[in-house]
């Protein structure tokens, strides 16, 4: 992209500079504390409230962005843009390939419910002539609170109250976690105990079906190419359109400056206006990273809708929503309570009222406000 | 700095700095949370420290002996875990206490899952780091041991003191700055493994 850019602006120089990403989060901010900061930086909604201070607006019209991008709303400030998305990572199901043929399932046995899917999984399950799991039709271990956090809008319950709070302890949530116990406890289609990461067990031909994020999709190529495997989207509790299929994470595009010299804020705000409008750049950007396009013109792109895991999402990608930048309390609280759940012993409400408790009070140190309400279907939650 | 910085809602990464009196105090001492961990970071620490020192001192002794070859050679294998990058170290032990392919389960004949199930997660975590911090106490107390003066282990012997009664009042005694420094270091160390 830099080259792109200097070659029609050879007045124009940028110094690129790389950096590990732990390190990058904490070194970016010190910098933009100072007067020698980088113009323009990339930036994750996840360290939103570390960066936001520093940032200058988008000086393009509210109305011209949301003309060409999805979710523009949602990171509205008081009339202004710091950043939006280029492309949108949602949760998918993966299934191993070759495992489905051998259970004997076609295309047709691709699972719309829930019920349908724990019908799927146990298909998909072999023991050996001890009872012992040889592999688990489906497994969430090591991670499940990046899908629980999110199915429980399948259920029409948004993940915040009103006044910003966490909500882990309700009925919707309650629901999901005590289906994931039913399927290892009841239908036997995984175990706890069955490897300690389902994405690294599903790229080892361990697990038929796994439940994950859009960049696993690029991860499994890489670390395990001869694990042949394809995508559905994530079922739902009817065949009805729920209230949102899942929660998503917007990649995000460019920071810019705002302690930055006037001119170099003024080539960062090109740089902004170039990436936004140049298809082919955005549509890189979305392959490297699995990611949805959030612009409207790339949403039928061909190349874009044969990675499975992205095209599965087309259909109804107005149906995810964006809880807002998540302080990272709220997965971390979310995991102790499953773990508690699934490892402790612990009883499903205790542990999710208790997750909940302990999230509220690292919350109300934040300054997050969800935007839940800006979902397009908000209306519909319960 | 972060005695005073604990009175604060502090942020360097966005400039935050904001007097909140004690409310981290009240936050952390109501927390159920906070109490556990340290219940278990003052078992983990009491546990590696006692087996830091006594698997230490036995090697230690082993290799004082007349009887052991190649002193220099143990003395570099026990050292080898304490200078290897705990990354490796834990990337290493996490296929052993692999629930299927791991090694020690091959060993034992046993399918635990050593890291994730509650009555084993402590034991797993105690043994990786005492094999990985034994060492340290071993080449420490050999050097007490060197030091230590050989007029009063002749006199005892003159004295007819057996064996064990040199190690317990002579050996014990003499050897007891270097435990304290063990010990204490060992205890720095272990109390900043937080535990939840």
């Amino acid at each position: 992209m830099v080259d792109e850019y200097t070659a029609i602006h050879p007045n124009v120089k940028i110094t690129l500079v790389e950096n590990p990403y732990e390190d990058y989060w904490t070194k970016l901010p010190l910098a933009l504390q100072g007067t020698d900061g980088p113009a323009i930086f990339n930036v994750h909604n996840s360290y939103h409230e570390n960066l936001i201070s520093y940032l200058a607006p988008y000086d393009i019209p509210l109305e011209d962005l949301e003309a060409d991008f999805v979710g523009v709303s949602a990171h509205e400030i008081d009339g202004n843009v710091y950043y939006t998305d280029y492309g949108m990572m949602t949760a998918t199901m993966y299934y191993n390939k070759a495992m489905w043929d051998a259970a004997g399932l076609t295309e047709a046995d691709i699972p719309k419910t829930w019920d349908q899917f724990r019908e799927v999984a146990k298909k998909l399950t072999i023991r050996d002539e001890n009872g012992e799991l040889v592999q688990a039709g489906f497994s969430f271990n090591g991670g499940a609170q990046g899908d629980v956090l999110g199915m429980q809008y399948q259920y029409g319950q948004n993940l915040f109250t009103e006044d910003n709070k966490v909500t882990f302890n309700n009925e919707a949530i309650r629901t999901v976690v005590n289906r994931m116990k039913d399927i290892y406890e009841v239908d036997g289609s995984g175990d706890y105990n069955f490897g300690n990461n389902s994405g690294d067990n599903f790229g080892q031909g361990m697990v038929a079906m796994y439940l994950g994020w859009g960049f696993m999709h690029n991860l499994f190529k890489s670390l395990w190419p001869e694990t042949d495997f394809g995508s559905f989207e994530i079922p739902t509790p009817t065949e009805d359109v729920p209230y949102a299929y899942h929660r998503y994470n917007g990649e995000s595009t460019f920071g810019i400056n705002k302690n930055a010299p006037a001119d170099q804020q003024a080539v960062a705000q090109d740089i902004v206006r170039f990436f936004l409008a140049n298809d082919a750049l955005q549509k890189e950007f979305c392959l490297a990273n699995s990611v949805f396009p959030a612009k409207r013109s790339l949403a039928q792109d061909e190349d874009i809708l044969s990675v499975s895991s992205i095209a599965v999402l087309a259909e109804h990608i107005d149906r995810y929503i964006w809880p807002g930048p998540m302080p990272s309390a709220v997965e971390n609280n979310m995991k102790i309570a499953l773990e508690n759940i699934f490892y402790n012993g612990e009883d499903v409400e205790t542990a999710l009222q208790n997750a909940e408790d302990l999230c509220n009070e690292e919350l109300a140190m934040s300054e997050f406000v969800s935007v839940e309400p800006q979902y397009q279907y908000a209306d519909e939650a319960k | 700095m972060a005695f005073v910085g604990s009175f604060h809602l502090w942020n360097p990464l966005k400039g935050q700095y904001r007097f909140t009196g004690l409310q981290n105090w009240r936050m952390v001492f109501r927390s159920s949370l906070f109490w556990q961990s340290m219940g278990n970071t003052a078992l983990f620490a009491a546990v590696a420290v006692a087996a830091r020192l006594v698997i230490g001192m036995a090697l230690a002794l082993a290799l004082h002996t007349r009887l052991i070859r190649r002193q220099s050679l143990y003395r570099t294998l026990y050292y080898l875990p304490t200078i290897t990058p705990m990354v490796a170290v834990a990337f290493v032990w996490k296929f052993m206490y692999d629930p299927q392919f791991g090694l020690i389960n091959q060993v034992l004949g046993t399918k635990i899952n050593w890291l994730f199930d509650a009555r084993y997660a402590m034991s797993a975590i105690l043994l990786l780091t005492i094999w990985k911090d034994f060492g340290y106490a071993v080449v420490i107390l050999l050097g007490g041991l060197y030091s230590l003066p050989a007029d009063c282990y002749e006199a005892a012997e003159m004295d007819g003191a057996s064996a064990i009664q040199r190690f317990a009042f002579l050996t014990l005694p003499l050897l007891k700055p270097t435990m304290v420094f063990i010990v204490i270091t060992s205890l720095i160390s272990y109390f900043q493994t937080y535990i939840p």
